[in-house]
């Protein structure tokens, strides 16, 4: 088969996932929510960057499960900046990296702590196959953007470095019917990548059970994927794998049958037919972001927990970090706001309605905090409180202003608002 | 404690509440003529609406001794096949549970088909043992 020209559905794979629903009734219904999810997160992604000026030969693309159409609560907005020709200066394309981090949210891993994803790609580079000048890094972005990328900026500049990329793969083939050997050897370098990571996995692997004339057992496997997909999407299933050492595995009831031993990590997959399909590497990968349950017997089982404030789950664009519900502390509100150098439009409030009483502590940065209409200085010598009654807004100096605001209402025991935990929805962004 | 299925007829569950705990781990069984419960799609279906998370037990020769035309056996897979983790194979002879007999195997490959990627049990004694009795 020649994808080029049919980049999406080079197999005729597309819709499989149904036609397996058709011939066996049987449903996925956290597989087609996770393809509902990521369609309409993407629109988001695309409107967050759509006021961000770009290069014309620029795009921004978004990895792994946006790829696969398989976006969870537990995903992360890894991203790629592609540009379409020869190499210069990161500092030379816009938009910058960390600035298309932030317009993403800023939430999820931070660009950088991978090589992957903490530079540019140009497309002169990615068309480089084979030979010193191909390093693993070049390898990976290039499948990685084959196989699983969608992209929410520049979506004509994505697609034709696909093309290129396919064409400088392919062009061989045009000479002697060969099979194209580099593109093989990279495929083999990278099976996992194909096998496991591939987009609309789903797809691809309901085609072959049902090419195969094996409905009844696709339906099973797919059942299975359906029923880790929702375990990723929910809180309390993920954060309970977490911290299930691999010994207790077989106690727990959500986990169900055994893995198999080779899935060396805790988590693995659901049923032992997995053994038997390539969702089984998908089922071993290892959980990510994990999230914290509000089952207390589960939360018994961790008594400490030390976290990175820039992994923390956040809203508002990243300046509002759950800081309570990421550590799992219940006892009292607690919450880490970043506010931009000289950021005039933090809201001013007060917490009349629920009667909380607050401190603000500086972490990071500094500037003001403004009482009732007077503004005192904040930073690291001195700290505040300010009663329910009281109107306060915080006005960030010239390096912006890490604060833990921390907060409780007298006399009772706190109740978490529902904006502080984990999953709730963003009010800056729609659903 | 690595304990994958714990296969359980369903006329036995009256409360569910403690066989959820059970998890994935529980597997209900299709039953047999002789019993009250748990043998048609529709009684079948009422135990996995109160324990959703169970896998399903195909009994090939208990479906065959309520439905010959092995009509139901289809109707079972149909409904429950994304959770089938396991079948019990074996016909049934004057109440025991037997090897499969000559006459059932083709009345059951095309439904035994439907279920190679799951194991099977073997459901009966070694033909050392029962071929006495049967033949």
């Amino acid at each position: 088969v020649d994808p080029r020209g049919r980049e999406t559905d080079a197999l005729g794979a597309a819709g499989s996932l149904a036609r397996l629903t058709e011939a066996t009734g049987a449903e996925f219904p956290a597989l087609l929510a996770a393809r509902q999810r990521t369609e309409e997160r993407l629109l988001e992604r695309r409107q967050a960057l759509a006021t961000l000026p770009i290069d014309p030969d620029a795009a921004i693309v978004l990895m792994g499960s946006w790829g696969r159409l398989e976006v969870t609560a537990g995903s992360d907005d890894d991203f790629m900046c592609l540009v379409d020709g020869a190499l210069r200066g990161s500092n030379d394309v816009r938009p910058g990296i960390e600035e298309t981090w932030k317009a993403l949210g800023g939430t999820g891993r931070r660009p950088g702590r991978e090589e992957i994803f903490g530079v540019p790609a140009f497309s002169q580079e990615l068309r480089t196959i084979g030979l010193e000048d191909d390093g693993n890094l070049n390898l990976t972005r290039r499948l990685l953007l084959l196989l699983e990328s969608r992209a929410v900026a520049g979506e004509g500049v994505s697609a034709k470095v696909k093309a290129e990329v396919l064409e400088a793969y392919l062009h061989e083939l045009a000479k002697d019917y060969r099979p194209p050997r580099f593109l093989l050897n990279d495929v083999i370098r990278y099976w996992r990548t194909i096998a496991v990571d591939s987009r609309r996995s789903t797809d691809r692997v309901s085609s072959c059970f049902l090419n195969q004339g094996r409905p009844d057992s696709g339906a099973r496997a797919m059942a299975a994927y359906d029923a880790f997909i929702s375990m990723l999407d929910d809180e309390n299933a993920r954060y309970e794998l977490e911290t299930l050492p691999y010994e207790d595995r077989d106690l727990s009831g959500r986990w169900g049958p055994s893995p198999p031993r080779r899935a060396r990590r805790r988590s693995s997959c659901l049923e032992p037919k997995c053994a038997k399909s390539p969702l089984l590497l998908i089922c071993s990968l290892g959980w990510r972001n994990p999230g914290f349950g509000t089952n207390s017997r589960r939360r018994a089982r961790v008594s400490s927990q030390v976290k990175n404030i820039d992994e923390m789950e956040a809203i508002y664009r990243g300046a509002f970090k759950r800081a309570r519900a990421e550590l799992g502390v219940e006892s009292f509100g607690m919450q880490v706001i970043d506010l931009p150098p000289n950021y005039e439009n933090y809201p001013e409030h007060d917490h009349a309605h629920d009667n909380q009483e607050e401190v603000f502590l500086v972490l990071r940065g500094g500037g003001e905090i403004e009482i009732d209409g007077e503004r005192f200085p904040l930073d690291g010598e001195r700290i505040a409180r300010v009663g329910p009654e009281t109107k306060r807004k915080l006005w960030p100096g010239s390096e912006g202003v890490r604060v833990v605001v921390l907060g409780g209402v007298p006399g009772e025991a706190y109740q978490a608002p529902d904006i502080t935990k984990l999953g709730e929805p963003d009010p800056t962004v729609k659903s | 404690v690595a304990v994958n299925s714990i296969v359980t007829h369903p006329d036995t569950i009256e409360d569910a509440g403690p066989y959820r705990l059970l998890g994935r781990r529980l597997v209900i069984e299709n039953m047999d003529s002789r019993k009250r419960d748990g043998r048609t799609v529709e009684e079948m279906a009422r135990y996995f609406e109160r324990l959703p998370e169970a896998g399903f037990c195909f009994d090939i020769a208990h479906a065959w001794s309520i439905d010959p035309s092995m009509r139901l056996a289809h109707g079972l897979l149909d409904r429950f096949g994304p959770r089938l983790r396991q079948v019990h194979l074996s016909s049934l002879h004057e109440g025991r549970h037997v090897p499969v007999l000559p006459a059932h195997e083709s009345l059951f490959e095309p439904v035994l088909d439907r279920c190679r990627d799951v194991p099977w049990i073997l459901e009966a004694e070694r033909p050392t043992h029962w071929a006495p009795r049967v033949r």
